[in-house]
């Protein structure tokens, strides 16, 4: 009868344990969505933004059309919806944010070029709101990568990575900063190129 | 050298007023000590252990008397001079500094601890790089009592700073100094939840709560971080914590440790020494310069994300 109960005892500890791992687990998961969450809002304020600074380009920047036309087509591209369940779709959407990221900013490099004074002074006001929605996504981006981590450290340290592969929770995907993205634009080489 | 020189005639008044006030010094303590000595030997011999009693009541207010002058000086010195630095460089200055009122949303945010005893002085008000700010000296303590004894404990002595910007922030985002094991008891007095930052050199020396995760690394850019580990520098003993609600930045620079019980700061500490070569205006130039080299550092332009 006391070998029963000390079974009994020690499979509801097990139990409880396990109930608080998939908890845990299950709330990193769920706040790594929020946080990608957070980043979509961001992102989709940035989309809203590069119409206004594409109409200003194109009057302008006639000789940049393929640039111009590949921001067009970058921003197509991230607009879909992504499934918050499928970390492939996550991860392909954040590469194509960072393409869009990085056309965006050669654009504005390419633009210092030309002298046009009303021309000058509207591309420097869309920059600035530009540049002003990117430190939000650069904060959504650092909450994002922050949450992701926990989620990853749960979902590859035992014992919750043995509760995580039974609930069927995933690690997601770093928003990671290309090296390219890092190096400031050299307008001098892509005007050259 | 500092960008705000000063006439060096525009002390004149107040230097002859030292020389004076030295001198009224001197003459008190040249016929004072003689006539208390007297005073004591003979009421002590007329009128015993009351007669020496009488005698150092007497002694304490010829030093008084001695020192009056000084004293007052002193106080008006170093309102004068700090009022001719901050008008140089467009500032008001206030020796009384703000009413006490002024410190509760340090407290609240937990910049300064719990405290039954406050004072403040010598209020700074004005715009540094397109930014308004106020900074003033604070001392607070907190007086325990229990049957058997009163004790009491210097909780903050240092600066509080504010900076005023033009929008407002969504959350509370408050940086506290790292207390390692303790750290989870200050978390139980902060809004927010612990915000976990990316600098490992940063997280070891502060500890970041708010109540909003995305705001708080928004404003804590990776070179906004650095900056608050560059003013360690120039405070190496002092505690550096910070808090930014609704539309202000709070900085509270707790330096306890070095200047003791007492408030420290953009005080006359020598008065035998001529006002032309006091060190008190170097000392009040150079402290007034670390504070705007601290807003230089923090890059605190109004026109920019913060």
């Amino acid at each position: 009868m006391d070998g029963l109960w000390i079974f009994l005892i020690l499979l509801g500890f097990v139990g409880a344990v396990a109930y608080f791992l998939y908890v845990s687990v299950i709330q990193k998961r769920n706040r790594a969505r929020s946080a990608f969450s957070t980043i979509d809002v961001q992102l989709k304020k940035r989309h809203d933004l590069i119409p206004n600074v594409l109409k200003i380009a194109k009057e302008t920047m006639k000789q940049e059309m393929s640039l111009i036309e590949e921001v067009t087509r970058l921003r197509t591209a991230t607009e879909a919806p992504t499934d918050t369940n499928d970390p492939d779709a996550i991860k392909g959407r954040l590469e194509a944010e960072s393409s869009l990221t990085q056309s965006m900013r050669q654009l504005f490099a390419v633009a210092e070029n030309y002298p046009e004074p009303r021309f000058v002074e509207a591309m420097k006001t869309a920059q600035e709101t530009y540049q002003e929605v990117e430190g939000h996504i650069s904060a959504a981006r650092r909450f994002y990568n922050s949450a992701v981590e926990d989620l990853q450290n749960a979902v590859e340290i035992w014992p919750s990575s043995t509760i995580a592969a039974l609930a069927g929770v995933k690690a997601m995907p770093f928003f990671e900063i290309d090296d390219t993205e890092r190096k400031p634009v050299d307008a001098g080489d892509i005007l050259s190129g | 050298m500092s960008p705000y020189s000063f006439d060096p005639h525009l002390f004149d008044e107040l230097e002859k007023e030292r020389l004076e006030a030295l001198s009224w010094r001197k003459k008190v303590w040249l016929f004072g000590v003689p006539i208390v000595a007297v005073a004591s030997i003979i009421s002590a011999m007329f009128f015993g252990a009351e007669g020496l009693i009488a005698a150092v009541v007497g002694a304490g207010l010829a030093y008084m008397i001695a020192e009056f002058k000084l004293f007052e000086l002193k106080e008006r010195m170093k309102t004068d001079i700090l009022s001719h630095m901050a008008e140089a460089r467009g500032w008001n200055f206030n020796a009384d500094g703000p009413a006490e009122s002024a410190v509760s949303v340090y407290s609240d945010l937990g910049l300064v601890s719990s405290h039954n005893e406050l004072d403040v002085e010598d209020l700074f008000e004005g715009e540094l790089n397109g930014v308004r700010f106020e900074l003033f000296e604070t001392l607070a303590k907190m007086r325990t009592k229990n049957r058997k004894s009163e004790s009491v404990r210097t909780v903050f002595s240092g600066l509080l700073a504010r900076f005023s910007f033009p929008k407002d922030f969504q959350g509370s985002t408050v940086v506290l100094t790292d207390s390692g094991f303790f750290n989870w008891a200050a978390g139980f007095s902060q809004k927010g939840e612990r915000v976990t930052l990316e600098d490992p050199v940063f997280e070891k020396q502060f500890q970041v709560y708010s109540s909003d995760q995305v705001e708080a690394r928004y404003l804590l850019t990776p070179s906004f971080m650095q900056r608050l580990l560059d003013i360690r520098n120039v405070f190496p003993d002092a505690q550096i914590q910070a808090a930014f609600e609704q539309s202000h930045l709070y900085l509270a620079i707790d330096t306890k440790s070095a200047s003791g019980d007492e408030l420290g700061f953009f005080d006359v500490k020598d008065m035998s020494k001529p006002i032309s070569q006091q060190s008190a205006i170097q000392l009040f130039e150079k402290e007034l310069q670390v504070f705007e080299e601290i807003v230089d550092g923090l890059n605190l332009d109004a026109s920019t994300r913060i």
